[in-house]
């Protein structure tokens, strides 16, 4: 009983929470993997262009919620997402086009583009903070258990339960069924296979008649399609402040780093690695072991690893160890 | 050449002058010490990247350090705390030592299998003896008149004793980043040092015992006098009215500006005095046959990372004084205070503008850059002004938008950046190369 | 006019040229091999042929087509199949997908049907269809590559050294499988280092030294030209 109790703690809040955020760390990592293989640079917008996906979301969600449009029990802003996506494609496609492809056919060294993308940077975080300010937003609506904790301690009998928020379902379902997409097209179909051989080999693609700016093209329609759908599920299961995402790029490359370069299948497994290690390392496993121990016996302590004031800690700490013991990462991915 | 950088620097000191005027002496001398500051920062940044081609996006870290060595160099110490706290500090930094000790042991008596596995178990242990020590010791500390002190304290000695210190303080941090990152691909020095950045902020935003947090550290004494000492004393009442001062007040605030002027204009003289000579030195133009073509310069047995190493620790040690400068003239350090884009890419900004390479081009870039980043408020909020005016006074679109407009230096520095780099990639004073620099790729 | 014709190329990469009014042509199911010691340029010319090279002087032509302003990609569909020497494969592909990728300008329904012909070329490749490329020996990997440069059904064929690297037997195998090609109606053209065994199968050797032409001939001829043999065929 003891036993089942501290595992219900324990998946109350490590594991739940814990694969709600690492869904959302798999779609952006998945994003930058994409353009570090394909673009073949370290892309330091890609926060912003989250934030600025999430951020139209936000307004036309707004928006339908004044009109009285609402798909209850679900949030409405599952009902805006298409409208950021298709919001944060446009701008990507543009920054493409008006930025990063001058330097594409100069052959630019990746450090420039990188530098480049951090002009980007400074563009979307001026758009975002002029159109929608700096302040915290919220704009979760609709059911907000799925479970309940009271229910829950009923249905299992158990002093502790396990309380499952609606939008962390949605985060996980949204994901698997997107990253279930994204794997058939890159290894089903003839642009994802185009994608897949313009990322190991640009010349050899050349040569075999792939058209690099349609690669180019498709990389980044779908790097801003994950990066919003990460941000609006990020807001919906927290909250929606621009600051964050500069905050963000660090668990998502330390994720990118940890999977290995150009990999998706590595950048989600180093997804979910970052955000367990962040949410077991910052929880206080105090009540989680009076459960184990003897009865009326508690840690003196917290027994807390971190505090929560130190969690992108964890994913630095993550990403040192990779570049120490395996700079290619799990999957071995593109190290030069 | 030499025309063209007198002209730029010129126009720079005529802009001040304008605003001297137009706005207030004491306005124009806040930016001009904020330059300086700036100028200094960029130096460092331009040591990295126009000397050695490394990508630091942890500036803003390596600043706050030197902020943080400001506070524990020159705040008088709380005695109470150490006397609370002393011994349990002592232990802590003992059990700290041993783990050290141990883990270095350890890894030369084990087999090369068991090297990692009993690394990581010595230091989780080492992780929880700090531990029993030292969560007593922080509360013990935090709890001492959190309203006024809560943390240690410094050592109470001069402020401008801590800007070499800050120096040494960052090249360590420096060094510690550089030998994980450098070396591999050029981005990881990019990430990791965006990641170290973010750490150093979060220490020194939440130990409070180290740095009393976002409480704030207030009132760092000053190197220079104090304002309402000088508006008593009578040599400088005698100075002002020689002026032919209005307010005494105004001169007096006009006059430490000038002090701090002063010492910052001593301090950017020195570094870039060391920074021209190394780059016109042996040293120099090998670090430069390094970034522009490092195979060819690994071939010719040059020990690429060493002097990657060298350059990264030396350009992270002059953030680090700058960043002591800073907090020296703000007399506070605010941890919230320390945000990347003004304090680490609003540097690149200035080096990329300036001249990448170019010591000359790195101090005009930070001018520009800082005067641009003050004066975009004023002008954001009036453009905003200007161009939501037919929306209407109540109009509440207007309203948003000229709220927002502090953000349009945002939008400015992209801007800059964006364009600095695709039509003058060499910035407004390229290097002065011997040719072989002209290759290089950008 | 030869179904390949390249004629007074002059060109290099920099200021300075490699190759100096340098003639190769080729016809339809023939063999031609460049042959000549290191240096000669004999990889420039055939980069030259592909496109890959500004030429100062010359021009190519294929099947009557004057093609020496194309793109190196805009000579693919033209039907030319270049097999680089090195990096010729994509290694985290399936051997499969690395020759659907050669077939990647075409759009016509045959594509399948073109697999199987080089399946049954190279039976090695049927076997290990769903292995990614980069897991293959070298020998495998050279088929691999020719195998991706034949899905456009290319009617020239270029291979850049494809013997560097792999063991004599592998290389008589690889030799005849290229004549099998050949025999197909494919004109090939080809840059090799063992110049003896290459000469063997070609119906024309290109004897290039210093960027320039030194003995043209029938195969058989160069083998048995006593200048040839002493100078570069080692006796």
């Amino acid at each position: 009983m003891e036993i089942l109790n501290a595992l219900a703690l324990f998946t109350n809040f490590v594991v739940v929470p814990a694969t709600a955020y690492g869904a959302q760390l798999a779609l952006g990592a998945l994003g930058v993997t994409l353009i570090f293989g394909i673009l073949r640079f370290a892309n330091f917008a890609h926060g912003e262009l989250m934030s600025f996906g999430t951020m139209i979301t936000i307004l036309v969600t707004w928006f339908l919620q004044n009109m009285g449009v609402s798909i209850a029990p679900f949030p409405t802003a599952l009902l805006a997402l298409p409208i950021g996506v298709l919001a944060a494609v446009s701008m990507a496609l543009l920054m493409d086009r008006s930025v990063f492809r001058f330097y594409r056919k100069q052959r630019s060294n990746p450090i420039v583009f990188a530098i480049v993308s951090v002009g980007v940077m400074f563009l979307l975080a001026g758009i975002i903070r002029i159109v929608i300010g700096p302040a915290d937003q919220s704009f979760a609506d609709g059911e907000r258990f799925i479970i309940g904790a009271f229910d829950s301690r009923r249905a299992l009998g158990l002093d502790e339960g396990i309380a499952i928020k609606q939008s962390q379902v949605i985060t996980v379902v949204v994901t698997a069924i997107v990253v279930a997409w994204l794997f058939w097209f890159l290894q089903k179909t003839r642009s994802g296979k185009a994608m897949r051989a313009y990322s190991d080999d640009e010349d050899l693609a050349l040569l075999s008649g792939i058209n690099p700016e349609r690669v180019v093209m498709i990389c980044w329609i779908i790097a801003a399609a994950l990066a919003t759908i990460a941000g609006t599920l990020y807001g919906l299961d927290k909250t929606y402040k621009p600051f964050i995402f500069l905050q963000i790029l660090l668990p998502i490359f330390a994720a990118t780093i940890l999977g290995g370069i150009g990999q998706p299948i590595g950048a989600i497994l180093g997804a979910f690695i970052v955000a367990f290690s962040e949410v077991v390392v910052t929880y206080a496993f105090k009540k989680f072991l009076a459960y184990l121990g003897p009865t009326d016996w508690a840690p003196d302590g917290l027994v807390q690893l971190l505090s929560t004031d130190y969690k992108f800690a964890v994913s630095f700490i993550i990403l040192v160890a990779v570049l120490l013991i395996r700079p290619t990462g799990i999957i071995r991915g593109k190290v030069i | 050449m030499t025309k063209r950088v007198a002209l730029l620097y010129g126009l720079m000191c005529l802009v001040l002058i304008v605003i001297g005027f137009l706005q207030s002496w004491n306005v124009a001398f806040g930016i001009f010490n904020l330059c300086l500051i700036s100028a200094v920062m960029a130096l460092g940044v331009n040591m990295q990247w126009g000397y050695a081609g490394l990508f630091n996006v942890g500036v803003m870290g390596f600043t706050a350090l030197g902020g943080l060595t400001a506070v524990l160099v020159s705040m008088p110490p709380v005695g109470q705390a150490w006397s609370v706290a002393g011994g349990d500090i002592a232990l802590s930094v003992l059990s700290l030592a041993g783990t050290i000790v141990a883990v270095i042991y350890a890894r030369k008596v084990v087999p090369p299998v068991l090297k990692l596995p009993v690394t990581l178990v010595l230091m989780l242990a080492g992780y929880f003896v700090i531990g029993i020590f030292f969560g007593p010791a922080t509360d013990a500390i935090e709890s001492i008149d959190p309203a006024l002190s809560g943390y240690l304290g410094g050592a109470g000695l001069p402020v401008v004793l801590a800007w070499p210190l800050a120096g040494l303080v960052a090249a360590g941090a420096g060094w510690l980043i550089g030998r994980i990152a450098l070396g591999l691909r050029a981005d990881y020095l990019a990430i990791a040092t965006l990641g170290i950045s973010e750490i150093i902020i979060a220490v020194i935003k939440y130990e409070e015992w180290l740095s009393r947090g976002v409480k704030n550290v207030t009132g760092i004494p000053r190197p220079v006098p104090y304002e309402v000492n000088l508006i008593e004393s009578e040599w400088f009442i005698n100075l002002a009215n020689f002026f032919g001062a209005a307010e005494l007040s105004d001169a007096a605030s006009l006059f430490v500006k000038l002090c701090y002027a002063v010492l910052f204009v001593i301090v950017l003289a020195i570094i870039m005095w060391f920074a021209e000579r190394a780059l016109k030195s042996p040293w120099g133009r090998m670090m430069r046959a390094i970034r522009d073509n490092r195979d060819a310069a690994a071939a010719m047995g040059k020990d690429v990372k060493r002097r990657h190493l060298q350059t990264f620790v030396l350009g992270c040690a002059v953030c680090g004084i700058a960043g002591a400068m800073l907090t020296t003239l703000d007399g506070q350090l605010t941890p919230t205070s320390y945000i990347p884009l003004r304090y680490t890419f609003l540097i690149w900004v200035m080096v990329i503008l300036g001249g990448s390479g170019n010591n000359w081009g790195a101090i005009l870039g930070g001018f520009i850059i800082w005067f641009l980043w003050v004066e975009a408020e004023p002008f954001g909020n009036w453009f905003m002004a200007t161009v939501t005016a037919p929306l209407g006074e109540d109009s509440g679109l207007a309203d948003h938008l000229v709220s927002g407009a502090a953000y349009m230096r945002y939008l400015m520095m992209g801007a800059i950046l964006l364009v600095v780099m695709r039509f003058a990639p060499k910035g407004l004073i390229p290097e002065q190369t011997g040719g072989s620099a002209a290759s290089r790729s950008s | 006019m030869s179904f390949l014709s390249a004629t007074g190329m002059t060109g290099g990469y920099g200021g300075t040229d490699i190759i100096h009014d340098c003639t190769i042509t080729v016809e339809k199911g023939e063999i031609a091999v460049v042959v000549g010691p290191n240096g000669a340029g004999k990889s420039t010319a055939m980069k030259a042929v592909f496109g890959m090279l500004n030429l100062r002087k010359g021009s190519v032509t294929l099947d009557g087509k004057d093609i020496t302003n194309l793109a190196p990609q805009d000579r693919v569909p033209q039907g030319m199949g270049f097999v680089p020497q090195n990096r010729n494969v994509f290694v985290s592909l399936t051997v499969e997908e690395n020759l659907e990728m050669g077939a990647f300008i075409r759009t016509d329904d045959k594509i399948e049907d073109t697999k199987e012909q080089i399946f049954s070329l190279f039976p090695i490749l049927a076997e290990k269809r769903n292995q990614p490329a980069g897991e293959l020996s070298g020998g495998q990997r050279q088929q691999v590559a020719v195998g991706r440069a034949l899905m456009t059904q290319p009617k020239l064929l270029m291979l850049d050294e494809p013997t560097a690297g792999v063991s004599p037997i592998v290389m008589d195998e690889l030799f005849d499988k290229i004549v099998e090609v050949a025999k197909t109606g494919v004109a090939i053209l080809m840059v090799e280092q063992n110049a003896r065994q290459a000469l063997e199968i070609a119906d024309h050797g290109f004897v290039l030294v210093q960027g320039r032409n030194r003995f043209t001939d029938t195969g058989e001829a160069l083998l048995a030209n006593e200048e040839v043999r002493r100078s570069f065929l080692g006796g």
